[in-house]
């Protein structure tokens, strides 16, 4: 039965999310922006929030904590810094995937090295058409040999493990592969465009030879649409939360502004784009829960979370660049977030999956 | 609790309102030479049929409320170009509840009544409204002039509840809401309309000289209850527009799949034919329009008609039936022009969401309002 309201407990978690990206990650957003690096205590703040400490910490936590609160919690973190909402669903994604698909010993084994109070790096990492080769598994006696390529991971010198997608034998499966496994090399960390602060690094798999166990499920296998149909949804609100940050920063500004003896806002071509910003981030919004929602209820999610993600995406990169439009020089230059904003977005719009909610 | 999946009976009763839809598409065209003619009440088709509103209404608690599943069954009606079963939505109806009596509302609530806003030169703009209905102290009537344009069921309604301006000796001017039954004297109503689409809709002018009224006849609307009946309906107008938009995205897949053309959700974007990628984008637009939809219902079921939700339904549908249709006919190609096919159809028929009942440009303006914490006088 339809409903958009949110319960309690959610509502409790977003003013709380909302308020540490307002004190503590929109502050911090363009420093780290600049050096290419968070601090460390601001990364470690971001974790006690406790998105991914609550569900290592305890995998009968899934059902508290489902997608619909962490896509609305993202969207408010997001709203402070969308890099430093990226960095949390990275690892989010991994303990997610773990907790929900994981065998009963990759959970021993994994999930409680997350549950600590410090920050700890790790990557779904779903090579698509793009990355340098494409990845495939190969089933040997003792286990799985594997080759895969993945460009600009967050943190991917920090990771500690990454879960792999790979074709093998016709079917993609996901691999746990641990950071000191031979043939898995990092890269040194390359500036980027948008999301700076990630320190966004190549990860190559060069003939990994695995275990049996190593699959995600073990001699079940997982559901590898599930995971990517969970890094969409929290891209969704990632991008949400981002393109929601340009809306009410303009929104005051167009009022301030005079030209030719009026507020800039009283102009249809600024009022007009300004309606469409609040008309799309709704949309955007409520098609990432939708998105969340049948992931929740365990419903195939392939159309609506593709579809929000696409939608997010484009709809993004509209808004974060009309919001640099407005602010005309002012949105060009590094004392303002706007033109940081508009590259976050770009970074965020070609990315898909890396994350997950 | 946030929950976005309809219920089974909403699911029970949009499938059978789909089987309808697809009935009703032997008589899409029925009007396309034959702008005269009016909907029937009913097509044979739709004998043993069930009543999808009336079942609605019987299962209500089994929905997601009446006016959620009310106006995803309008979205079925387009989806197959003339409903099979004609449920008018007719504003002046809307109008007598938000405005009149008890007794006006116990006289006229079982007739189709009109709303009769827009006139040559009026349009967006309600306030230029130059239609008079002047007090005759001495007969104690009052007597309406004026002319109305693209008046939808003006051709077949029973009544029409019209804006003037209310003139009389001992009360503020203002504009006020007049009911004018057929048959008065004075009133009259033009031949149809010749129409780019939607030629099963009718539409026709009206005019009124010297159209004498009781008392009873007026209903003591203002601008601003006339107007508040569009935030009720102008998600249902998105519905419309999500309806024949998706009539049209399912004519396109279905007649590009032969030439490889079919919807991917991790297709290799490097690879993806352009067509699929505009379909895709589309299907995006497509899903925004309807989740804005079904939040601006859930908001009027909870907590009365949104003004802003209900523009920002109205602004996607608007501009979605646009691209949408537009689209659909240049991917299919020359056979799209063909009336051998209803993509032409959809074409014609989309066109018109991003006007009636508020332009997409009035919707902005009312959202921009809303947004900025601005007055009309502030931003027109």
């Amino acid at each position: 039965m339809i409903s958009f309201a949110p319960t309690e407990e959610q509502r409790l978690v977003c003013d709380i999310a909302a308020e540490f990206a307002t004190k503590t990650l929109a502050p911090a957003a363009r420093a780290a922006d600049e050096s290419r690096r968070f601090p460390e205590d601001l990364l470690d703040s971001v974790w006690r929030f406790g998105l991914v400490a609550n569900l290592a910490d305890d995998p009968a936590a899934l059902s508290q904590q489902p997608t619909l609160t962490n896509v609305q919690a993202l969207e408010r973190l997001a709203e402070g810094d969308a890099a430093a909402a990226t960095a949390i669903a990275g690892p989010l994604g991994f303990v997610k995937a773990l907790a929900e698909q994981g065998s009963q010993r990759q959970k021993e084994k994994w999930l409680s090295s997350f549950a600590g109070d410090a920050f700890r790096a790790a990557t779904v990492a779903h090579c698509d058409a793009r990355d340098a080769a494409p990845a495939s598994a190969r089933l040997t006696a003792s286990g799985y040999e594997i080759s895969a390529r993945k460009a600009l991971v967050p943190f991917a010198a920090r990771c500690d493990v990454f879960l792999v997608t790979a074709q093998c034998e016709g079917r993609t499966e996901a691999y746990i592969i641990p950071r000191d496994t031979p043939g898995v090399a990092v890269a040194p960390a390359i500036p980027t465009l948008g999301l700076r602060a990630l320190e966004m690094a190549e990860v190559s798999f060069g003939n990994v030879v695995l275990p049996h166990n190593a699959r995600l499920g073990e001699e079940r296998g997982c559901d590898v649409a599930r995971i990517l149909d969970s890094a969409r949804a929290a891209l969704g609100a990632i991008m949400t939360g981002l393109a929601s940050s340009v809306f009410k920063y303009t929104l005051p500004y167009t009022q301030e502004r005079v030209v030719h003896g009026e507020p800039i806002a009283r102009k249809q071509s600024v009022a007009f784009k300004l309606s469409d910003m609040h008309i799309e981030i709704d949309a955007m919004r409520w098609m990432t829960w939708k998105a969340a929602d049948e992931i929740d209820k365990g419903c195939s999610a392939r159309r609506s979370a593709a579809l929000a993600r696409r939608y997010c995406a484009s709809r993004v990169m509209t808004i974060a660049d009309e919001g640099v439009q407005m602010f005309g020089g002012h949105g060009f230059v590094r004392d303002m977030p706007l033109e940081m904003w508009l590259r976050n977005a770009r970074a965020l719009s070609v990315l898909d999956g890396m994350v997950g909610a | 609790m946030i929950d976005l999946d309809l219920t089974a009976r909403d699911k029970e009763l949009i499938a059978e309102a789909r089987a309808q839809a697809l009935l009703a598409r032997a008589h899409a065209r029925d009007f396309e030479y034959a702008e005269d003619k009016f909907l029937p009440h009913e097509y044979p088709e739709a004998v043993g049929r069930p009543d999808v509103r009336e079942l609605a209404r019987r299962h209500v608690d089994e929905t997601s409320g009446f006016k959620i599943i009310n106006a995803l069954l309008y979205l079925e009606d387009w989806y197959g170009g003339v409903p099979l079963r004609e449920y008018p939505y007719s504003l002046g109806n809307t109008v007598l509840r938000i405005a009149g009596t008890p007794e006006q509302e116990a006289r006229w609530k079982d007739q189709i009544i009109a709303i009769a806003m827009t006139e040559p030169g009026g349009g967006s703009d309600p306030a230029s409204t130059r239609t008079t209905a002047t007090w005759d102290a001495a007969a104690g009537e009052w007597v309406l002039n004026g002319d109305k344009i693209f008046i939808t069921y003006a051709g077949t309604c029973d009544a029409a509840i019209v804006l003037a301006h209310a003139v009389h000796q001992d009360r503020k001017p203002g504009l006020s809401t007049f009911l004018v039954e057929r048959g008065t004297p004075g009133f009259s109503i033009s031949p149809q309309f010749r129409k780019m689409g939607i030629r099963h809709e009718d539409t026709a002018a009206l005019s009124f000289v010297d159209c004498r009224l009781s008392e009873f006849h007026h209903i003591a609307g203002d601008l601003k209850k006339t107007l508040q009946s569009f935030s009720k309906s102008r998600p249902v107008v998105a519905c419309y527009a999500l309806g024949v938009s998706r009539a049209a995205l399912d004519l396109a897949w279905e007649t590009l799949a032969p030439h490889g053309i079919l919807p991917e959700y991790d297709g290799d974007p490097l690879r993806q034919p352009a067509a699929t990628a505009r379909l895709m984008d589309l299907e995006a637009d497509w899903e925004a329009t309807y989740m804005s939809v079904l939040r601006a219902k859930w908001v009027e079921q909870n907590e009365g008609p949104g003004k802003i939700e209900s523009s920002m339904a109205k602004a996607l549908g608007g501009r979605l039936a646009r691209r949408v249709t537009q689209t659909v006919v240049e991917l299919i190609g020359p056979a799209a022009l063909s009336e051998d096919i209803l993509a032409e159809k959809w074409f014609r028929d989309g066109r018109i969401f991003d006007i009636y009942e508020g332009t997409g440009e009035i919707q902005r303006l009312l959202i921009a309002r809303h947004i900025l914490g601005y007055s009309p006088r502030d931003l027109n």
